[in-house]
């Protein structure tokens, strides 16, 4: 179990943290690896998921709103952390249609 | 060869028809100067306009399009060999002219079809000078080079295949599919009828490109039928903030709150309503205070009463849809936005998420909801 959930870790964390005061990544998308996602970082995220979603031909079709950066960023200081990712996920219904 | 210009058409109202066609079908800019050089210097395209199980209302929709006259317009564009109802010919002469074409551009006429095909007793339910729907298609199709499908009967059966279906309707695609008529490129343009100028569009592409714009699974030009008309509705804000009118004269309706309430089915229903709107752009049904039919839809007669409140979007989505939209709602923040990347198997997900030890899982899906994520996962990671 835990060989396991160290495999798990390793598989969804490709990038560890450099230093011990930086929090380890949480998204894929924190791809300078600061524990962090900037804005650009979430911009980039969201022009590439409208450019898929463009390709796939099925712009925006019952899918779900994608948050903005700012509805993220409770703290306002420009960088969204793991926390206040979970609490805007918590904050919108689950599956949410538009 | 037949060229627009300034005798038939001014210069002006031509490029305004290639600007509005381009942004209508969504092409990137400068197309519209690209489409008005080809249509320029295109000879005409033969066209054989079939009408069958029909009211028509497509061919009023197609004429009373708005300035520039489309229908003048699609006169330089097209050669409209037949169309039982606004040809001058009748009688066998019309049917001669049919023919005629048919013989001579054999394997490149463009085939347009409007009205639903009767299969019962043999086809007929309904003939044309003596000939069954079904014949006339059949034969129309082999000379065809591709055939456009206009309106909710033609596309997919419409109101005369409403249950109990009395003269077995069917629309062009479903014929094809069960081998009744030779298999020719389609396209779909349903609607009851269709926007104006969405079939004027379609047309002027096919002219100037030499070829159809992008489809969807139904075969409906992804531009033109990709959207729902509730996501572009004038009362979109209402319904967000909550705001239903209740009935047809209650104090909502009269401020243009949401007809979600009173039966609207825009949320279920693509079509072009909502961004082109009708009468030259003036409005929508919804706009003047009716909730949308949904007449673009397949069996859309056959969906219960049209004042009934529909059922919501994931009521009725399948299980797959669910999960799609739980991904796409949660899982992208953190992990690839294709599924087929996530590198946790799809059966693990479930267990993972359930026993709380994952670092951002720590919001709760229930079990239906893991049960839809898993099978959406399945799906797209087989």
């Amino acid at each position: 179990m835990i060989a396991r959930s160290i495999v798990l870790l390793l598989l969804t964390l490709p990038v560890m943290a450099v230093a011990a005061d930086t929090p380890p990544p949480f998204s894929v998308h924190d791809t300078d690896g600061d524990g962090y996602i900037s804005r650009e970082e979430f911009d980039t995220f969201r022009a590439r998921r409208q450019a898929e979603r463009a390709a796939e031909g099925r712009q925006l079709r019952n899918a779900p709103r994608v948050l903005s950066f700012d509805e993220i960023d409770s703290d306002r200081d420009g960088r969204i952390s793991e926390t206040e990712m979970l609490e805007a996920l918590e904050r919108q219904p689950h599956g949410q249609q538009r | 060869m037949v060229t627009p210009d300034a005798h038939r058409l001014s210069r002006r109202a031509f490029l305004k028809f290639c600007a509005q066609a381009a942004a209508l079908l969504a092409l990137p800019p400068g197309a519209a100067k690209s489409m008005a050089a080809a249509l320029a210097r295109t000879p005409r395209l033969p066209l054989v306009w079939l009408s069958f199980q029909e009211c028509t209302g497509c061919t009023e929709s197609l004429t009373r399009s708005e300035a520039p006259s489309m229908e003048r317009l699609l006169f330089e564009l097209i050669s409209l060999d037949y169309h039982h109802t606004l040809q001058a010919a009748a009688g066998a002469a019309a049917e001669a002219a049919r023919e005629r074409s048919l013989k001579e551009h054999a394997g490149r006429l463009l085939l347009v079809v409007d009205g639903s095909i009767p299969t019962a007793l043999n086809g007929a339910c309904s003939t044309i000078a003596g000939e069954t729907n079904l014949s006339l298609l059949g034969r129309c199709l082999a000379a065809a080079e591709a055939v456009v499908a206009v309106g909710s009967c033609a596309a997919f059966g419409g109101l005369p295949a409403a249950a109990p279906n009395p003269t077995g309707a069917m629309g062009v695609a479903e014929l094809m599919e069960r081998d009744m008529v030779p298999l020719r490129p389609l396209v779909n343009l349903p609607g009851c009828p269709p926007v104006p100028e969405v079939i004027s569009a379609v047309l002027a592409h096919r002219v100037a490109f030499g070829h159809f714009p992008e489809l969807d699974e139904r075969a409906r030009p992804l531009a033109l039928y990709g959207e729902t008309v509730h996501e572009r509705c004038s009362r979109r804000g209402h319904y967000e903030a909550g705001r239903f009118a209740k009935q047809f004269d209650d104090e909502g309706a009269r401020a243009g709150w949401c007809l979600y309430e009173l039966g609207c089915k825009g949320i279920t229903t693509y079509n072009a309503c909502a961004g082109r709107k009708w009468n030259g752009g003036t409005s929508t049904p919804i706009e003047s205070g009716h909730p949308c039919l949904g007449c673009s839809e397949p069996g859309f007669w056959d969906h219960g009463s049209f004042y009934a409140k529909a059922a919501p979007v994931a009521a009725g989505a399948t299980r797959a849809e669910q999960g799609r939209a739980l991904y796409e709602g949660n899982c992208v923040y953190c992990h690839d936005a294709n599924p087929a990347r996530l590198r946790t198997l799809p059966d693990q997900v479930a267990q993972l998420l359930r026993d709380n030890n994952i670092r951002s899982h720590r919001f709760k899906l229930g079990d239906d909801e893991l049960a839809a994520l898993t099978e959406y996962l399945k799906e797209a990671k087989p």
